[in-house]
């Protein structure tokens, strides 16, 4: 097996291990990004085709038009059990940054913090679409997911470094880096209290670099902006059209983009560099994860 | 693609760690451009002598904004391949985060002070290695500089440290003299030492095995899940589960244990892919078998005409214990090995074979946070599994403490 095998097959083994350990509480956050895009292919593998347990996408609403669409199509082509979740209030309260309202740091708290929190427990507006009509509908279940799958990278940023494959979010969702249990091997802690809150991350091992050789060798279908597309500028991570920028690139495919990260002009330049919510304050993202954020 | 390994870095408080790891990047061209610069200038707008530790510091922190108290991942480029250095903390209480970087690790890099010699916390570092499952570690003798160059010194503290290592496990290891500050034989062969004829820190590194040699062990799956048939297969139940060691074929004969139920391998599933004809070590997979039969998660595949596992359940384990209660003797916990979780009780310690305190050894009933100790488990039902001496990989396991995994370590012997 090559590096890249033992990569793909531990992600496996690590999905399959979730699944056995949480069943219907299990749920997959997919944001159409190439992370958790290339988690959904492992996925279908994983599970010989058929991903037993939901996706969820959290939508802020400023997501940018083509990911949207990407989204709904290939939730046909897969025949994913796809729930979207959104904070309807904030957003019909124009209480948001693009609205002028309030800070990056305060947005992102309310449309992807107590979004994703208010999706998995069921308190919050869900729709679900429907495989046949592709039609999106109200979901009135009132059922919790306590096992997330996230596709959260290490080397992605600071914090990061920090998680387990398994990591439970203690009583409510707060997670405090220095107390977490130790993981041996490939035994994970999956034997929670019930309503203990648990992130799953098979991905975390991954690097970059790795991703992209991954989506070139599965020839995995993402959504265009990650490629130039003329214009020589492309996006490099992808989030809100409002707080994201493309960088300047003329990678037009995953291997172009493979080599660039390697010897080309963004070795050295961090990921999300283009990430304008990771700037305002250097503790953000840490704060965020604190506090139950991707 | 490049492989990568993960290799621990292990050594005492002041041995250069910092420094080994500082010099490896700088010298292998791995460090970002203008970081040593930069690094450099500020210690002299602060009038400090500049340190290597600095420049890791640095690193870290942008790394894992300032809070260090996980292992830290180091990417490092060798001749031969990547390498995830995984700078395990010297101080006790990040033990537990030790042992998880180091359980993850497949090589260890132990660093001793020329100078210091090897003190009893230095000791501790190299004795714990193998119960990480670390089997193979280059020993950084560094300093050597402040020990005159001298090949006698080497020599006795290189004896010392090989002895430790193969004595608690580790069974290839190698020594190699050097001095991180002054670059002597990081990756540029030395020239103060012409009496060593060995490789540099980085060359002996790039000689670490990928893998342990596991291909010619024993076939082992643990049983991770059964899923329902695919329809191409009229529905045959699939049984998933990621190859421990060994390998399987299509129209191998095979038995799950414990129940010693036993049929043909009729397919390898995986998905998009049909077809595949054999599955190696590593490998996360499905079987269909040529019969109706359902084993459970827990049970662990074997092929027939090779050597059986071993099943248990009075066994004896050494482990490391991380807590944060007291292991007690009599006490309850659940064992985890492979896809099986079993009720146990600790029945008896039989030694505690590294102290949290200098008062250890025989005579213990219980095992403290951060101790390492061989006790006898008891199951309520048999594991099954092999002998660390034999297939490290099948007879490693956890004990979960209420909620929480507390410590792990590998079976040793059965008793009954
Ligand atoms: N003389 C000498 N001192 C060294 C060498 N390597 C490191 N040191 C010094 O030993 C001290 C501890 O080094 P550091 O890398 O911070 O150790 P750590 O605590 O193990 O990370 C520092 O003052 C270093 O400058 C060496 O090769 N020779
Ligand atoms: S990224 Fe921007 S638009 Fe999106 S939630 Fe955060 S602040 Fe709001």
């Amino acid at each position: 097996m090559t590096f890249l095998d033992r990569l793909e097959n531990r992600s496996i083994h690590i999905l399959r291990e979730a699944y056995a350990a949480f069943r219907g509480d299990l749920a997959m956050l997919w944001s159409m990004g190439k992370d958790s895009t290339a988690l959904v292919w492992m996925a279908r593998k994983a599970f010989l085709g058929r991903i037993p347990f939901p996706l969820i996408h959290i939508d802020t609403s400023f997501k940018i038009p083509d990911m949207i669409a990407y989204r709904d199509r290939m939730a046909r082509e897969w025949g994913l059990d796809l729930i979207v979740g959104q904070n309807e209030s904030a957003l019909a309260g124009r209480r948001t940054f693009p609205d002028g309202a309030v800070s990056r740091l305060a947005c992102c708290r309310l449309l992807k913090t107590e979004a994703l929190r208010d999706t998995l427990n069921g308190s919050g507006p869900r729709k679900k679409l429907d495989p046949r009509s592709g039609a999106w509908k109200r979901w009135r279940s009132r059922r919790a997911f306590h096992a997330v799958i996230a596709a959260i990278r290490a080397d992605e940023e600071g914090s990061r470094s920090k998680e387990r494959y398994f990591s439970p979010r203690g009583g409510g969702r707060y997670w405090d880096p220095a107390k977490q249990p130790p993981e041996f091997w490939n035994l994970y802690n999956v034997d929670f209290k019930p309503g203990t809150q648990v992130r799953v991350h098979p991905l975390l091992e991954w690097r970059e670099a790795e991703v992209w050789e991954y989506v070139a060798r599965e020839r995995i279908p993402l959504v265009g902006l990650y490629y130039d597309r003329g214009d020589g500028t492309r996006y490099r991570s992808l989030g809100c059209g409002p707080c994201t920028l493309p960088i300047e690139s003329g990678s037009r495919t995953p291997a172009e983009i493979v080599s660039e990260l390697k010897t080309g002009r963004l070795k050295d330049v961090a990921e999300r560099s283009g990430r304008a919510q990771d700037d305002e304050d250097r503790g953000t993202l840490e704060g965020l994860r604190r506090e139950g954020y991707m | 693609m490049r492989e990568r390994l993960s290799v621990v870095v292990a050594g005492d408080v002041d041995c250069g760690k910092s420094t080994v790891v500082g010099r490896l990047l700088l010298d292998s061209g791995t460090l970002p451009r203008g970081r040593l610069e930069r690094a450099r200038d500020l210690c002299a707008k602060e009038a400090r002598r500049f340190e290597y530790a600095y420049l890791i510091d640095a690193l870290r922190q942008e790394q894992a904004d300032n809070m260090t108290l996980d292992v830290a991942r180091v990417f490092l480029k060798g001749a031969r391949r990547d390498y995830l250095l995984l700078d395990a903390p010297g101080h006790f209480e990040l033990l537990r985060n030790m042992a998880t970087g180091a359980s993850h690790a497949e090589a260890a890099v132990w660093v001793v002070s020329a100078v210091e010699g090897l003190g009893e916390n230095s000791r501790r570092h190299g004795r714990l290695l193998s119960l990480f499952g670390i089997r193979q570690a280059v020993v950084l003798v560094n300093k050597m500089d402040a020990a005159g160059y001298d090949r006698g010194a080497f020599e006795r503290l290189a004896r010392g440290c090989l002895n430790l290592l193969k004595s608690s496990g580790v069974s290839k290891a190698r020594c190699v003299p050097m001095a991180a500050f002054e670059g002597e034989n990081v990756v540029q062969p030395g020239l103060r030492m012409p009496w060593y004829r060995g490789p540099t820190v980085l060359n002996a590194i790039d000689e670490f095995d990928p893998e342990p040699p596991d291909s010619i062990r024993a076939f082992r799956m643990p049983v991770q899940d059964i899923y329902p048939g695919v329809r191409r297969d009229a529905g045959r139940p699939v049984i998933v589960g990621t190859v421990e060691s060994g390998s399987v074929g299509v129209g191998d004969e095979i038995v799950f244990y414990p129940s010693r139920k036993f049929a043909e391998v009729r397919s390898i599933e995986t998905y998009p892919r049909i077809g595949l004809k054999r599955a190696e070590r590593g490998m996360a997979i499905g079987l269909t078998l040529d019969r109706l039969l359902k084993p459970r998660r827990g049970e662990t595949a074997a092929r027939a005409r090779e050597k059986a596992p071993e099943t248990g359940r009075k066994l004896l384990a050494s482990l490391l214990w991380l807590g944060p209660s007291v292991l007690k003797a009599g006490g309850r916990y659940f064992f985890r090995l492979g896809t099986s979780k079993i009720p146990a009780r600790l029945e008896r310690v039989v030694r505690v074979v590294e102290a949290a305190t200098l008062r250890g050894g025989a005579g213990r009933r219980d095992v403290r946070p951060n101790e390492a100790a061989e006790c006898v488990l008891r199951l309520e039902k048999p594991a099954v599994f092999d002998l660390a001496a034999e297939n490290p990989s099948a007879s490693r396991f956890v004990l979960v403490d209420g909620s929480l995994i507390g410590g792990g370590g590998f079976v040793r012997a059965v008793i009954c």
